[in-house]
């Protein structure tokens, strides 16, 4: 009988009296088998934007690590650390911004111990760390040298090829022979720098021309019979160590170690008459290079390890002057072969370096560089979360309490100490002797701790006058709300540039009391200003979002209209515009390279100072860009986690509040 | 300090006059004379539109009357911020859409105004918002957010908030009509334990039964107008007025 109420064709049912159990869902669809199916390729489309997307990700992604491990040259990155970090600011006053970058990791700590931290937190924090590591460089090392190549043909030899050395570094020469055709179909050979002094005979020309010949059939490379002489020499001429490398015995290969702080140079000579050499041993006559009938024929790679190159900077070449004295007058053998220096700007990086050889040349050094501030500061932040994990685990709650409110106050005392800190006193003997810091001129902060300066200080500032402008905009007095959506329309119908300009040269031109603020200060005025305008746009679209109902129940129970605004319309307001705010903020700390246009040289700035006014790192903008667009995603990626997790926790948020 | 002392000698606690409003061009009150004694519950009714919610919105000065005389407990409404400050401490009101704070739990909720209006200490404030809980029947959700609960719970936390302020008269202005059925019972419950304890209560509902088991008056509106006043058992059983017979026949 009941059994038939459970047809569904039926027009009267009845349930059984039980509830069926609940029944787990198909495995297909759940986990992580289900999220795949759902949302990667429910369907043809779907699989195949899939796989397009991944693909040309991973091409690009592929691309670029391979390109950075493998080609690119990170000396620029590793020897101007400093400069893009901390600009001019004065050596010896670093320490300054270190403890700031301490403060800052140590707050971070007790924040995720006191207010529990999940993995994105760490994540976050580990990369605050990074980026505080990188500003507070604790002593730059050069890369090791890569080996300079030059090449050999009949008709070029190396004349006196100059280079500075210190007591005890070795040299190493060696001569490769290319006696296979094969080599002028590699595309990437050498590991090295190639000497590409500009005009058609430096190394990578003639190396070109010899393949192009090679290709078209006009030059045989197994045809060899270059006979020659590899010299090393020091600045009197006197020849330290030389050796032979006729058509039999090919190959040279020979170290030095040189014996004083000094000029030194590499000559290799051509034997061009064909006759036998002998050298004697034991009053022996012994033949080491028989007779040869050929002319000189054939090409060769001369390679020098331990050769630091020259940059031709001035300051540089003062430096090298005092040190070593001035360049020795050595004879050329010939007047075209008397071109060479180890100059940093003819020589260029090329090749494919093995992911080994990138750790040691270009990952290593860098490391060893920021490895104490790292570790420094993942125990700073450790220690922290473990005062204010303890602090929250412990019986008693005022114990959380202290901690927290410690944290908070902590925070707020944070930047401006921070501000001090970095500017210093004016008169330092005003102060406790312990506290002594000597002002550091505003103008001489640069690189990413500017930025930071910049992006911080405007928005703390424009925060609250955002605040103010987008209630004064809603005000019912005439003339607040008029003088509010003027000033927010002008400032946001102008271009940032516009008003740093104005910053610049206008505002000292009509306020003569203002010509002698810093600029630091004028255009950080301009960024609050501009940032203030956005902000209060973005408030007001907060504000409207709050229905009367809320204003109307807080007036019936007697708030005033202050405390109406503090306590229930801008808590909620301002929390429904976090992630707007957010992304203000972000565009804002992007929008900071914009002062370098008009004077200060904060991050992009800097490093365009660097990669365009010193000649040696000209040729790698794209390793600098590169490494300056890392450094940004970073930060904004920091950031915009910020927010996210402002949004998700704390009272009444969004989530607590739409969970019904 | 006549203004102070209770009902001025009339012995009513809310006194419209002639009260007059209009929303730009449309005349939403006309006329209203209206009187409320004190322990008094009246009911206001009639159809959408007619003036009933603005009716007690302007009491507490939610909305503004243009012309007429409106008395709260002898303090005549007026542009004199202290006098409306007066009485929307003495006035506590419960909104259709509960209008509870959402970014605040409901122990913030209830607290918050006794703190920094009434500058109850913190303690004292908890103490009547854990009462006040007790009352409504819901003590276990002080620390949870409006969000997480019911509608039921919700207007019944909004009544525990508007409680907390002390106040001499309770405004309802259709605190029922957003619940889901199921939950319409347990607001009027609290609702009538309210009028029980002798809380002078004027309410906007389309709850006839309540209407007719609590209310001592019951006033019907139309068109910005007061039509009828009565007991409930004049008005349900043999109301005088065509209009009012219309609107009963339409709803019963």
């Amino acid at each position: 009988m009941s059994e038939s109420y459970h047809r569904p064709d039926e027009t009267f049912y009845i349930a059984p009296k039980d509830a069926p159990p609940s029944r787990r869902p198909p495995a297909l669809t759940i986990g992580p088998a289900g999220w795949l199916r759902k949302n990667l390729f429910s369907s043809v489309g779907n699989t195949l934007i899939t796989v397009i997307t991944v693909a040309v990700i991973a091409a690009f992604f592929y691309e670029l690590i391979t390109w950075s491990v493998a080609k690119a040259e990170w000396n620029v990155v590793n020897n101007t650390t400093r400069l893009m970090m901390v600009g001019l600011y004065p050596v010896d006053q670093i320490w300054r911004i270190e403890l700031i970058a301490v403060l800052l990791v140590f707050l971070s700590g007790l924040g995720l111990g006191v207010w529990g931290g999940n993995a994105r937190g760490f994540f976050i924090t580990s990369l605050m760390i990074i980026i505080a590591a990188l500003i507070i460089p604790i002593g730059a090392e050069r890369i090791e040298a890569p080996p300079v190549r030059f090449l050999i043909t009949p008709t070029d030899a190396i004349g006196p090829m100059l280079f500075v050395g210190d007591q005890g570094d070795t040299v190493r020469l060696a001569v490769e022979p290319i006696d296979d055709n094969a080599i002028a179909n590699e595309t990437a050979p050498f590991v090295g720098y190639i000497e590409n002094s500009p005009g058609s005979s430096s190394s990578r020309a003639l190396w070109n021309n010899a393949k192009a010949q090679v290709v078209a059939g006009s030059l045989d490379l197994t045809n060899y019979n270059l006979q020659l002489t590899v010299q090393l020499l020091d600045a009197n001429g006197k020849v330290l160590e030389e050796q032979l490398s006729t058509p039999e015995r090919r190959r040279v290969n020979f170290e030095f170690e040189l014996p004083d702080d000094d000029w030194y140079y590499v000559q290799v000579l051509r034997d061009e008459t064909g006759e036998a050499i002998y050298d004697t041993v034991d009053g022996v006559q012994l033949p080491i290079a028989p007779a040869r009938s050929l002319p000189n024929t054939g090409y060769a790679w001369v390679r020098i390890d331990g050769v630091t190159t020259m940059s031709s900077q001035l300051t540089d070449v003062e430096q090298r002057t005092k040190k070593y004295g001035d360049v020795p007058a050595v004879q050329c053998p010939t007047a075209t072969e008397c071109r060479r220096l180890v100059l940093e700007e003819n020589v260029r990086f090329e090749g494919a370096r093995s992911f080994k050889a990138f750790l040691k040349t270009q990952l290593d050094p860098f490391l060893q560089e920021i490895i104490v501030s790292l570790i420094v500061g993942f125990a700073v932040m450790l220690t922290a979360y473990a005062i204010g994990n303890f602090a929250k685990q412990s019986r008693s709650p005022d114990s959380k309490k202290v901690v927290s409110r410690f944290t908070i106050i902590g925070w707020v005392v944070f930047f401006p100490l921070s501000w001090i800190l970095l500017s210093g006193f004016e008169d330092p003997n005003s102060v406790h002797p312990f506290l002594r810091m000597p002002e550091v001129a505003q103008s001489l902060w640069g690189g990413l701790i500017l930025t930071i300066v910049l992006t911080f200080v405007s928005l703390t500032v424009a925060f609250p006058i955002g605040i103010l402008l987008a209630l004064g905009r809603r005000s019912k007095l005439p003339i607040i709300s008029i003088f509010c959506i003027l000033f927010i329309e002008i400032v946001r119908g102008v271009p940032l540039i516009t008003i740093l300009f104005m910053a610049k040269f206008i505002v000292p031109y009509f306020a003569k009391s203002m010509s002698d603020t810093e600029l630091l200060i004028r255009l950080l005025v301009g960024l609050t200003l501009f940032t203030a305008a956005y902000n209060a746009e973005i408030i007001r679209g907060g504000l409207q979002i709050i229905p009367k109902g809320q204003i109307e129940a807080s007036q019936a129970l007697g708030l005033n209209p202050f405390s109406t605004n503090l306590f229930i319309v801008l808590p909620q307001a301002l929390r429904a515009v976090i992630p707007a705010m957010m992304s203000q903020s972000v565009s804002l700390f992007k929008d900071t390279t914009l002062v370098s246009i008009v004077g200060l040289f904060e991050f992009l700035g800097m490093i365009e100072l660097i990669v365009n006014g010193q000649q040696i790192y000209r040729p790698y903008q794209r390793e600098a860009y590169l490494f300056v667009g890392v450094i940004y995603f970073i930060i904004s990626y920091i950031m915009s986690s910020l927010s996210r997790r402002l949004e998700e926790s704390g009272a009444g948020t969004v989530r607590k509040m739409r969970k019904a | 300090m006549s203004e102070q002392s209770n009902s001025n000698g009339s012995g009513y606690i809310i006194e419209c006059e002639d009260v007059n409003k209009w929303f730009g061009e449309f005349h939403v009150l006309k006329d209203i004379n209206m009187k409320v004694k004190e322990r008094e519950v009246v009911v206001v009714i009639g159809p959408s539109g007619s003036g009933k919610s603005t009716l007690i919105r302007c009491i507490n000065r939610l909305e503004e009357h243009q012309e007429g005389k409106i008395l709260v407990d002898g303090i005549e409404l007026s542009n004199d911020l202290k006098n409306i400050n007066a009485i929307r401490r003495e006035t506590g009101m419960v909104f259709q859409s509960f209008n509870l704070f959402p970014h605040l739990t409901v122990m913030q909720n209830i607290t918050l105004a006794q703190r920094y209006v009434r500058r109850r200490p913190r303690r004292d404030a908890e103490d009547m918002a854990r009462q006040l809980l007790q009352r409504v029947g819901i003590p276990e959700q002080a620390n949870k957010y409006p969000g997480q609960l019911s509608g039921g719970q919700q207007q019944r936390v909004a009544i525990a908030r508007a409680l907390a302020m002390q106040p001499k008269i309770m405004l309802f202005d259709e605190p029922t009509s957003a619940l889901d059925p199921e939950m319409i019972k347990e607001v009027l419950d609290v609702m009538k334990e309210l009028a029980r304890s002798g809380m002078t209560m004027l309410v906007v509902t389309h709850e006839m039964g309540f209407a007719r088991e609590v209310a001592d008056r019951v006033i019907f509106m139309d068109s910005g107008r007061i039509v009828e006043i009565g007991t409930p058992e004049h008005f349900f059983e043999n109301p005088s007025h065509e209009r009012t017979k219309l609107f009963l026949s339409q709803i019963l």
